[in-house]
């Protein structure tokens, strides 16, 4: 058991972030990441481990036989992998309340989530329990987390890395990514996560891009409004206006599809999660967590009409964003409404509107999947959340990681970026 | 779009489809279904009605 194992063992029974410890193995060159320490949200697969996805209905498969993509390469950089990390079942949420595990505590208040849904990834780097996670992100599932758990996160360019030996949700709009503590640390494992992989029919074919260390650079930033400003707590308009400051974003920018796109990536969601999970629904969807039980029945059940629509919508998203981005190299919004929710949470009210929480917690990062661009979250500390983080998502256009990760860098630089390990994560310990 | 947002039409609706899926529910999760099939409804109402015919959906996102 090594010194990293012992700590999490210790934590993790506050903290529900990981479900699974692995051995360690590491490859055995110097590389990069020589010593660094990596966890796995658990749709990963994981030579000898089972990947669960979350799930129950899983268990009994047989363990994985080879290593995804992303693993072998964070392994083939010098990472060493510590364990998986809980999850909504099936990537199936923004909170990371598994019924059947149990909920991933935030570690900067316990009582709150981690977000979702790879909360247990992002608590788990939040905590000091490892240098980088791999998360997944459909609608979110990496933005929310990042912003509830106060950790740098990356959501490349659709299609930009491989997604071999990752358990699916919507396969056309599931993203690979990863959080780190540091720009510099999350630059450096997307950097290892490229590579161009045949095995992946739904990768693009571009070589690999590096982005090195981020550099400060102009980038010609401006503030989402509409839908954005309209749902944005007050925290997170604090978070964004600090943002947006040392960005220089004075301008304001419009997404006037927004409502439209995020309706539209639900409905694409729905469809193809429905249908990847028809099968499990005729005879184990008793087995499900009832948070996505009925859910996911009725999206197994969902007219082709509402998903083919929702993908001609993701068109005209694109040509709007396109637009956008011949103005501006950046875009800005906040990554959450709130800080992190209370673990239990029901409904909240938004721009007066009373919303199911769980959904709300996705509604800024959820209209901007369908187009595919690359974002980057950086973790601010408004004094109105209280000592809670709220990311905000630095949206770049397609294919350019660098500049996201470019505008993170420069947020940490000056000073109102950062990721500190958790003063709950157990110092006492 | 949006003609499943009324309960009654989206429990006629869950109890139309729910067999050509396979799915054989009993009153208590039609009942729980069709709730979900109308928060889907609302969301399909918010999408364009008119869209161009030569508008391609884009299941596979190609820049």
């Amino acid at each position: 058991m090594s010194a990293a194992h012992t700590r999490i063992k210790a934590l993790n029974s506050r903290l529900n972030a990981f479900t699974d410890l692995v051995v360690p193995r590491n490859s055995d060159v110097a590389a990069v990441f020589s010593g660094k320490t990596f966890a796995f949200k658990n749709l990963y697969d994981f030579a000898g481990l089972t990947t669960r996805a979350g799930s129950i209905i899983l268990a009994d498969n047989p363990p994985a036989t080879e290593d995804s993509a992303a693993v072998a390469s964070l392994i083939a950089a010098g990472a060493i992998p510590l364990g998986a990390t809980n999850m909504d079942e099936f990537a199936f949420g923004f909170t990371t309340e598994n019924s059947h595990v149990g909920p991933a505590h935030n570690p900067h208040d316990l009582s709150r989530s981690a977000g979702g849904s790879s909360g247990g990834s992002a608590a788990a780097v939040a905590a000091g329990l490892v240098d980088l996670a791999l998360g997944t992100d459909t609608n979110g599932s990496i933005r929310v987390p990042a912003s509830f758990c106060g950790v740098f996160g990356l959501k490349p360019t659709y299609g930009r890395l491989s997604r071999r030996g990752v358990f699916p949700f919507s396969t056309s709009l599931d993203h690979v990514g990863l959080f780190a503590r540091s720009t510099a640390e999350l630059a450096a494992g997307y950097d290892a996560l490229q590579g161009r992989d045949p095995c992946d029919p739904m990768q693009a074919d571009r070589p690999p891009e590096p982005v090195g260390s981020p550099q400060a650079r102009p980038l010609r930033a401006a503030i989402l409004g509409g839908h954005f400003a309209q749902y944005a707590g007050e925290a997170a308009q604090e978070a964004l206006a600090e943002a947006a400051q040392a960005l220089n974003a004075t301008e304001t920018a419009e997404l006037p599809l927004a409502s439209a796109a995020r309706a539209a990536g639900a409905l694409i969601t729905y469809a193809e999660a429905g249908e990847l999970h028809r099968q499990r629904l005729k005879t184990d969807r008793h087995r499900l967590d009832p948070l996505i039980r009925y859910r996911l029945t009725a999206a197994a059940l969902a007219p082709a009409q509402w998903y083919l629509q929702a993908q001609r919508v993701r068109r005209l998203l694109k040509e709007q964003m396109d637009t956008l981005f011949a103005q501006y190299d950046l875009l800005i919004a906040p990554a959450a409404p709130f800080p992190a929710l209370t673990i239990g949470t029901d409904t909240v009210e938004l721009n007066g509107e009373t919303i199911p929480a769980r959904s709300a917690a996705g509604i800024m990062t959820q209209p901007l999947t369908p187009a595919g661009v690359p974002i980057a979250v950086a973790p601010l500390w408004p004094a109105t959340g209280q000592g809670l983080p709220v990311g905000v998502q630095l949206i770049a256009r397609l294919w350019r990681e660098a500049d996201a990760l470019a505008a993170a860098f420069m947020l940490e630089q000056a000073g109102i970026a950062k990721a500190p390990i958790a003063a709950h994560s157990g110092a006492d310990l | 779009m949006s003609g499943l947002s009324d309960k009654a039409a989206a429990e006629a609706y869950v109890r139309a489809a729910a067999p050509a899926a396979g799915l054989d529910l009993d009153q208590a999760e039609v009942a729980a279904v069709t709730v979900q099939v109308q928060i889907m409804a609302g969301m399909a109402a918010l999408l364009p009605e008119a869209l161009a015919d030569d508008l391609e959906p884009a299941p596979r996102f190609e820049p």
